[in-house]
């Protein structure tokens, strides 16, 4: 069976693990000593594709960010986790429309 | 924790964090013209310590949580007051220290993580509401 709905549910677990930890970030925006975390997912999957592979579910690598801490030790950028925030819900409406999209075409192909 | 749902518990403990350091602040100014005789402590304004929660799926963080409560100077500063029924028999009474413009920086900057994590729920709602809608057609 083609790999669409694998990739599909990898991207959408990604984008979740995303959604998180931008979450968590937000939470702890006044936290002194806390270093904000970032999710890459998107290379892994990539690869996996690249490679003719059906990737795995959980493809996310959670990474600190490098950004200057201020005084307090707190490296969050509110603007940036925003941003960031919104982009990651978009792509995962995006995600679940294509998701969608495809089980349209399977019912179709069931149903004639 | 359940893993379903998880970003608003998540982000419902940064509005707890952020609500206590309103508190916080809103009781400091409330309380920042007490006047105490010079025999005892002046009011001590509160500081909400915060602390991230380690753990939570995939280890990405399970939000913040208020790990304790700093408070100001005992001594506060002395004021010379003669009028006052509880000044000393120098005139002076103790008053809090708390820096006006301190406090309300504070507040504003807790009114607008309070505003952040808030964004943040309702984006997730969102998500949530989209994912709910899978294989509807």
């Amino acid at each position: 069976m083609d790999p669409t709905l694998d990739i599909l549910h990898s991207a959408l677990n990604g984008l979740m693990t995303r959604q998180q930890v931008i979450a968590n970030n937000v939470a702890n925006a006044s936290t002194p000593g806390f270093t904000a975390s970032q999710v890459n997912f998107e290379s892994a999957l990539s690869a996996a594709i690249a490679d003719g592979q059906t990737p795995g579910l959980d493809t996310a690598v959670v990474t600190p960010t490098s950004d200057p801490a201020n005084q307090d030790g707190n490296n969050v950028d509110l603007g940036d986790q925003t941003m960031s925030l919104a982009d990651t819900e978009l792509r995962y409406q995006a995600v679940i429309g294509a998701v969608n999209a495809k089980f349209q075409v399977l019912r179709t192909a069931i149903e004639g | 924790m359940s893993d379903l749902f998880s970003v608003f518990s998540v982000s419902g403990s940064g509005l707890d964090v952020y609500k206590s350091w309103l508190d916080a602040v809103s009781d400091n100014v409330a309380n920042a013209d007490n006047v105490s005789p010079t025999s005892g402590p002046a009011f001590q304004a509160r500081y909400i310590v915060a602390q991230d929660v380690p753990g939570g799926p995939e280890g990405v963080g399970d939000g913040a949580r208020v790990a304790g409560v700093a408070y100001g100077p005992a001594a506060g500063v002395e004021v010379y007051d003669p009028s006052n029924p509880m000044a000393d028999n120098k005139g002076m009474v103790r008053k809090p220290d708390i820096d006006m413009g301190e406090q309300i920086t504070g507040m504003m900057i807790a009114e607008r993580g309070y505003e952040a994590n808030l964004a943040v729920v309702s984006r997730a709602e969102t998500a949530y509401q989209a994912a709910l809608s899978i294989g509807k057609s």
